[in-house]
């Protein structure tokens, strides 16, 4: 379970000067559900998501992640965490295995669980075919499930998901949205931003919408839907910012 | 910190690096190789250049001949000089490069010399100064002034019942007192520390950089840093791996230099002096390890100084841009060893890189100073934990880490 | 082919790169700083370095100096030395530095000096070889030994009733004839060859690896591949940049590093003899003219080659090893006795190299000169045509 409190993230720029990239942001996600972030480029989604998965450290505010504090305990957090972007490239001269490895490592586990997890999970991914390859010649779709394959590794709790998507041909993009749904049903708490209005109706139990850093609405689509009495998304998403 | 973490960074960064067969062979093979091909090569080429141009007969022309028919003999059956009819130009010839010298004998001269009376009369020589074939004509031809000259007092003095021995009361004989080890040390080991900071700088810089900005360009950066190991323990990982690097590349130049010295007796010889044709750099393995250890801080001072500079850039070729300039302003202390005459006293001794430089020249001319030897190495020591400190640091550092 | 069309892609460029960082740095400032800071520097350094030697008294000791009391007076009495006691340790002393010289005199020196003329005495001078003090030291001493040897002589001859004149059988007198311009260029003409060839090559490379790998990495190769401007066009608008800084950096480079040996030489002046310097404007613009072409080739060489890579990196690495085919004939500048020869014209990068040596020193065989800068433009032209047949070729264009 994700706790976070008032969550908030200054950025200082020299020409523009201080920037509230994330603005006093609350919200509670459940396990066994998904918590999606919907806002533009920009909105502070990224930045919230970093600061969950403590890549950056608030300005205030904390958060607590299955128990733990992202300021207190950064690893215990890390540790049960599994974190994907755009930006979560491979190390393209490692192979498959061994990029998949070397994150098993850093979680602490010996290599017998470890070789038993990995071959369990390309397994199920359907990734002994590229197995011995080097992450750089790898497809993107190939590439996206070694990305998955490392956040599954050490089997967290939690699962923080940013515009994982963007970029993606229609087929990858299935196995990723049924990926995020199976970890739903393992009983995961996952998170996700997104800013594909699709996507959002497909997978969320609870959507938080946000921009110019303040968690502006809350609540689940049925909800969402008697509030502004509308059933699209997109529409919705505008009456909530225009506010 | 966990060790375990740590060695597991090091491990894939190191894994990672050997991959990355291109760069290795332009980092390390490429300078290595290179720099032995080119000073063998070159002073080979030179050498033999030079002896070609010693062997030859420079073109004169003398002007006058008449007046010195005996010496003229002397330059012609020396074989070292082929003459030309004298003519007007001669100056405008030599500065064309079409004679090498000329050689004006007043009239009179030779009735003058063999006589001895009246004022000694005046030779002329007449030279391009610089070029360097004519500069070895004219000492051809005070060479052969001079001998002619010998023999003119020696017949003088004889005339007058004196042996040519009175002209020479004293001969000089100069004999080396100092040890092989020393002598090698002064002439050779001035370069050897000029060469292992040199390239422990240069076996640094890529790996640093394509390990922090590269890192960030690749997009991997925030991927491990979502993962489960520390900053703390990231960073160490990465600094070992550059420190390995590092001193890799240091000791593989010196066997280089080594190897290059043995197989090269051109460059050996030339300027070394009597007894050292035979060479053998004895520099005892003493005072080798003893340098080594003075650079191995400055090693890890070169690894942190390098990681958190790179750090800051967003990509390898921003990191460049950096290192560039610092890679320029290392250099000069290093250079300083080689200069003759700049010997190390306590103010000297806490200028980094610079001190190194120094005590290394001094202990590998076979002289231990110890108090010196220890201040250097505990003062490069603290500059290296600063170094590693800042190092840290920056990882610690959002806006560094992230900068947009 | 479009001239309008090249001169878009040129104006485009050159904007680009001036706004570039990293460009103007290494093609604009570092010329322009390296060789006043690195020059002056060293002098300066080796100057005070200078001074500082001469200004200290190395110590000596004399071993049997009661055979010679009259030499070993003098030798006390000369302000370049300061004689200490003796001591048996002498030659670990000297090891240790603390001893500069030893001077040995045989027993009964100076009576044999005397009395035996047909015997020349030997004096032992123990020094330790290659250290730069001790070297000092020995020279001085040589000086003042032969200082003594002349005044024996002197009264050598005296006693004999022969005038001393009898020594002087005649003078010699050096004269250079070569003006100071040539000289200076004979100089220049051993050094400046191999740096204008190697900041040629050097100066060329970061602009065409940025516009041709650099493009591929970022991405902005297709969208210009999907314009109206032909292929042809796009790579003469390249070249001619990568050719303009290739020579903007040659000429910073060598202007700096005249101006430096001028104002050096001026310094040096002051400090030795006078040595005049002074450079030929005729002679660096006939250069200018030879390296043109040179540079031509190098950029279009290195454009052909750079644009088979995917990155930055990628094309650095093979542009590296190619320093090699402008340093190993730039250095044949350096080498005394290589002289220009027709053979030797033919032969690319060697012969600029060499011309630019003779016309350095004022020589102008210009027939010779005629025939490098046809060759070279041969080259260059050959350079320039391989370059555009790259970029019409797909596989180099989206290598992947």
């Amino acid at each position: 379970m994700i706790e976070a409190q008032s969550l908030t993230k200054i950025f200082k720029d020299k020409k523009r000067g201080e920037i509230r990239a994330v603005d006093n942001v609350s919200f509670k996600a459940q396990p066994g559900q998904i918590y999606g972030l919907l806002g533009a480029n920009g909105a502070g989604k990224t930045t919230t998501l970093r600061m969950l998965a403590t890549i950056l450290k608030p300005t205030s505010g904390t958060a607590k992640v299955v128990g733990h504090d992202i300021v207190d305990d950064p690893e215990l957090v890390r540790s049960s965490v599994g974190f994907l972007s755009t930006a979560t490239a491979l190390y393209g001269r490692l192979t498959a295995q061994e990029f998949v490895e070397y994150f098993g490592r850093l979680h602490g586990m010996d290599n017998a669980t470890m070789k038993a997890r990995i071959d369990e999970i390309f397994k199920r991914l359907d990734m002994d075919e590229f197995r011995d390859r080097r992450c750089e010649k790898l497809s993107t779709g190939e590439k996206q499930k070694v990305s998955i394959a490392r956040t599954l590794v050490h089997d967290p709790p939690v699962m923080i998901f940013d515009e994982p998507t963007i970029g993606l041909d229609v087929m990858t993009a299935r196995t990723i949205v049924q990926f995020i749904r199976e970890c739903r049903a393992q009983g995961k708490t996952v998170i996700f931003s997104t800013h594909v209005m699709s996507e959002v109706e497909k997978l969320c139990d609870t959507i938080g919408i946000i921009h110019n850093g303040k968690l502006l609405a809350e609540g689940t689509l049925a909800q969402f839907g008697e509030r502004y009495g509308q059933q699209d998304m997109e529409e919705i998403f505008v009456k909530v910012v225009g506010e | 910190m966990k060790l375990r973490n740590i060695g597991i960074v090091y491990s894939k960064e190191r894994t990672d690096m050997l991959r990355d067969r291109r760069t290795l062979i332009n980092m390390f093979l490429f300078p290595l190789l290179m720099f032995p091909l080119v000073t063998v090569g070159f002073s080979r080429m030179e050498s033999r250049f030079r002896q070609k141009a010693q062997s030859e007969a420079a073109t004169i022309m003398v002007l006058g001949a008449e007046h010195a028919p005996e010496l003229v003999a002397q330059l012609r059956a020396s074989g070292k000089f082929v003459i030309l009819p004298a003519s007007e130009d001669f100056r405008q010839q030599i500065s064309e490069k079409k004679i090498r010298a000329a050689v004006e004998f007043p009239a009179g001269f030779e009735s003058a010399v063999r006589s001895a009376e009246g004022p000694p009369p005046g030779v002329k020589l007449f030279y391009y100064q610089t070029e360097t074939r004519s500069e070895m004509a004219l000492r051809g031809l005070e060479e052969a002034l001079t001998k002619f000259r010998n023999e003119l007092l020696q017949g003088r003095l004889a005339g007058r019942g004196l042996a040519a021995s009175v002209l020479t009361p004293v001969k000089l004989e100069e004999e080396n007192v100092a040890t092989r080890e020393k002598v090698a040390g002064v002439r050779l080991g001035p370069l050897i520390p000029y060469f292992i900071i040199i390239f422990s700088l240069m076996g640094a810089l890529h790996p640093a950089m394509d390990l922090t900005a590269g890192e960030k360009e690749r997009g991997t950066m925030e991927t491990i840093l979502a993962s489960a190991v520390s900053r703390g323990e990231l960073v160490m990982g990465k600094f070992l791996l550059v420190l390995t690097t590092s001193l890799l590349t240091a000791l593989v130049s010196l066997a280089s230099y080594g190897v290059t010295l043995k197989y090269s007796a051109s460059a050996g010889a030339r300027g070394m002096g009597a007894g050292s044709k035979e060479f053998a750099a004895h520099f005892s393995l003493q005072s080798l390890a003893l340098v080594f250890g003075m650079v191995l801080p400055l090693t890890v001072l070169f690894s942190a100084v390098l990681i958190a500079i790179s750090l800051i850039a967003r990509s390898y070729k921003e990191a460049q841009s950096y290192t560039g300039p610092l890679m320029m302003v290392a250099i000069l202390p290093a250079i300083a060893s080689i200069l003759p005459g700049i010997e190390l006293n306590p103010k000297l001794a806490l200028i980094p890189i610079l001190n190194v430089s120094l005590v290394s020249k001094e202990i590998l001319s076979g002289s231990y100073p110890w108090a010196s030897i220890a201040l250097v190495f505990g003062s490069t020591c603290f500059y290296a934990a600063a170094a590693l400190a800042i190092a840290v640091l920056q990882f610690h550092r959002e806006e560094v880490l992230f900068r947009a | 082919m479009d001239a309008r069309n090249v001169g878009i892609v040129y104006r485009k460029e050159l904007t680009d790169i001036l706004r570039d960082r990293r460009t103007i740095i290494s093609s604009i400032l570092l010329p322009i700083l390296l060789f006043p800071l690195l020059i002056l520097g060293i002098g300066a350094l080796a100057t005070v370095v200078v001074r500082k030697a001469t200004r200290e008294s190395p110590t000596v000791m004399l071993k049997g100096e009661e055979h010679a009391p009259d030499l070993a007076r003098r030798l006390r009495e000369n302000k370049r030395l300061e004689v200490v006691a003796f001591r048996d340790d002498y030659v670990q002393q000297i090891n240790d530095k603390k001893l500069r010289a030893v001077v040995e005199f045989p027993i009964s020196f100076e009576t044999n000096v005397r009395e035996k003329p047909a015997e020349p005495q030997t004096i032992k001078i123990f020094h330790y070889e290659g250290e730069l003090r001790s070297q000092a030291v020995l020279r001085w001493l040589e000086a003042a030994v032969k200082d003594y040897s002349e005044s024996v002589v002197t009264q050598r001859l005296t006693a004999a009733r022969v005038p001393t004149e009898v020594l002087n059988a005649f003078a010699v007198e050096k004269m250079n004839v070569a003006s100071a311009e040539k000289v200076t260029g004979n100089i220049l003409g051993m050094i400046l060859p191999y740096f204008i060839i190697i900041l040629c090559l050097t100066g060329a490379m970061v602009p065409a690896i940025d516009l041709t790998a650099g493009e591929k990495e970022r991405g902005t190769i297709e969208t210009i591949l999907a314009s109206p401007i032909g292929r042809g066009d796009l790579v003469l608008g390249k070249f001619l940049l990568v050719l303009l800084v290739s020579i903007v950096t040659t000429a910073l480079s060598v202007l700096s590093f005249a101006g430096t040996v001028l104002i050096g030489g001026e310094l040096l002046a002051k400090i030795q003899k006078s040595f005049v310097l002074a450079v030929s404007g005729k002679s660096i613009a006939v250069v200018f003219f030879m390296v043109v072409p040179l540079a031509a080739t190098f950029s279009a060489l290195l454009l052909a080659i750079s644009l088979i890579a995917r990155s930055y990196r990628e094309a650095q690495s093979y542009l590296g090893p190619l320093i090699f085919i402008a340093i190993l004939p730039g250095m044949a500048s350096m080498l005394p006795g290589v002289e220009l020869n027709p053979g030797l014209a033919l032969v690319p990068v060697l012969n600029v190299s060499l011309v630019a040596k003779e016309i350095f020193a004022g020589q102008y065989h210009w027939n010779l000169i005629g025939l490098i800068f046809l060759s070279t433009c041969v080259w260059a032209a050959l350079a320039l045509y391989v370059a555009v047949r790259q970029f019409h070729r797909e596989e180099v264009l989206f290598r992947m």
